[in-house]
């Protein structure tokens, strides 16, 4: 039986004498100097690195400080004050369902939208100041349907109003205000997966009536298939959670 | 060692030439066992300790200077054998037998065992060199591997087996011729 480990051992130590691994001074200065060089490389490295993040920090906090106003032109529209009573109202046949949608102006201010179709109503209400700026306001329904619903002004300056199901479903609507202080609005049903919902519902003005021919408006080259998160990412919003 | 290895990393003059001095020519011998060749051995030890120099402010424990060059150097081996060995399969191509003859004139005759641990596959070769030569424990061999314990031990003793029967081939030949 060979014992390895003894010879492995003994190997080894018969073969340390032949490497001596004596080191001369020209070596070891060519060493240190490579060894300078990294060490002056790591900090011209770190250097750029902390540029690098600095650079990043500053352009993500100022597209982060000018959300919604970088790449699009800055609201003309503000509404100001959201009459008392009711403003706008449509109602829509499709698909065998009957939808409506009524914007009321209750007497805090505050704007609701009455939303009701076959399948159920909702409600949901916020104030003026949530339809002024250029931000996309979340707000999630008060009733107990699985809604989301967001406020904003849209970038051309119209208010618009997004309104998703958190089951799956969304319908994207959107209000065209006019100027301030005069509520006028146009709603639009943008893209919605569930057929019963997609067609445009209308255009109306605060009595009521129809404001000339209904139009489609997209608000993605594929509306149909626009998501909420392309809805939002468009409008410079970022994606928002819409559960619940 | 560590106050020493802080000044060394501040890299005044001499202080990096000194460190080196004092520790390349174990690393050597290391670097050596692990390669079989005097030059590439030298060449390891050097980039191993410039990547380790030059992250001396950084090592989480100054004083285990040795322990980190060691590792850097199994490390480097291992990772690097296969580009080593293509690099030399290039250079023996291109200069032909003037090459091979400067290699090791000791290594192709003369000690069988010697031949032997250069056939191992590296990571076998790395955990003979570390538990016979440098005489580490099964732990500290695991840690340079960087494997388990039984991993360690398992490349240990495939490492022997592999030994046991090259060296029990040869002197069975030996014994017929």
């Amino acid at each position: 039986m060979i014992d390895i480990e003894h010879e492995l051992q003994e190997m080894f130590d018969r073969r340390q004498a032949d490497v001596l691994g004596a080191v001369g001074v020209p070596e070891a200065l060519m060493v240190a100097r490579r060894v300078r060089r990294r060490l002056a490389s790591n900090g011209v490295l770190a250097a750029a690195m902390a540029i690098l993040v600095l650079v990043g920090a500053g352009t993500a906090w100022q597209t982060i400080a000018s959300r919604g106003v970088v790449d699009r032109p800055a609201s003309p529209a503000r509404v100001l004050d959201i009459p008392q009573g009711p403003i706008a109202s449509l109602r829509q046949r499709a698909a065998g369902l009957e939808f409506s949608l009524r914007a009321t102006g209750t007497p805090d201010g505050r704007l609701c939208l009455d939303l009701s179709w076959s399948e159920g109503t909702d409600r949901s209400c916020l104030g003026a100041s949530d339809l002024t700026g250029t931000g996309f306001t979340p707000y999630r329904s008060q009733s107990a349907e699985p809604w989301f619903v967001a406020f904003g002004i849209a970038p051309e300056g119209a208010a618009q109003v997004a309104i998703r199901y958190a089951n799956g479903g969304s319908t994207e609507a959107r209000m065209a205000a006019a100027a301030a202080g005069s509520v006028r609005f146009r709603i639009y049903l943008l893209a919605s997966p569930r057929p019963v919902f997609r067609g445009l519902l209308g255009a109306w003005d605060p009595s009521g009536d129809p404001i000339g021919e209904p139009q489609w408006t997209w608000w993605g080259s594929t509306a149909s298939k626009a998501t909420w998160n392309e809805i939002l990412a468009q409008c410079g919003c970022g994606p928002k959670d819409g559960s619940g | 060692m560590g106050i020493e290895l802080t000044r060394a990393a501040a890299a005044p003059a001499g202080r990096l030439e000194e460190l080196y001095v004092r520790h390349a020519p174990d690393a050597i011998r290391l670097a050596y066992f692990l390669t079989g060749n005097r030059e590439t051995a030298r060449d390891l030890v050097q980039d191993a300790f410039v990547k380790v120099a030059g992250r001396l402010q950084h090592l989480r424990v100054p004083d285990a200077f040795d322990a980190y060059l060691r590792r850097t150097i199994v490390n480097l081996f291992t990772s690097q054998l296969r580009r080593m060995r293509l690099e030399r399969t290039q250079a023996a191509r291109s200069t032909g037998e003037a090459e091979r003859a400067h290699e090791e004139p000791d290594v192709a005759g003369r000690d069988e065992m010697w031949r032997a641990v250069q056939t191992l596959p590296a990571r076998q070769r790395a955990a003979i060199v570390l538990r016979f030569y440098e005489d580490l424990s099964e732990r500290q061999t695991a840690e340079i591997l960087r494997c388990s314990t039984g991993a360690a031990n398992q490349l240990t003793a495939r490492a022997i087996a592999a030994l046991r029967d090259r060296i029990g081939e040869d002197r069975i030949g030996d014994e017929d011729r």
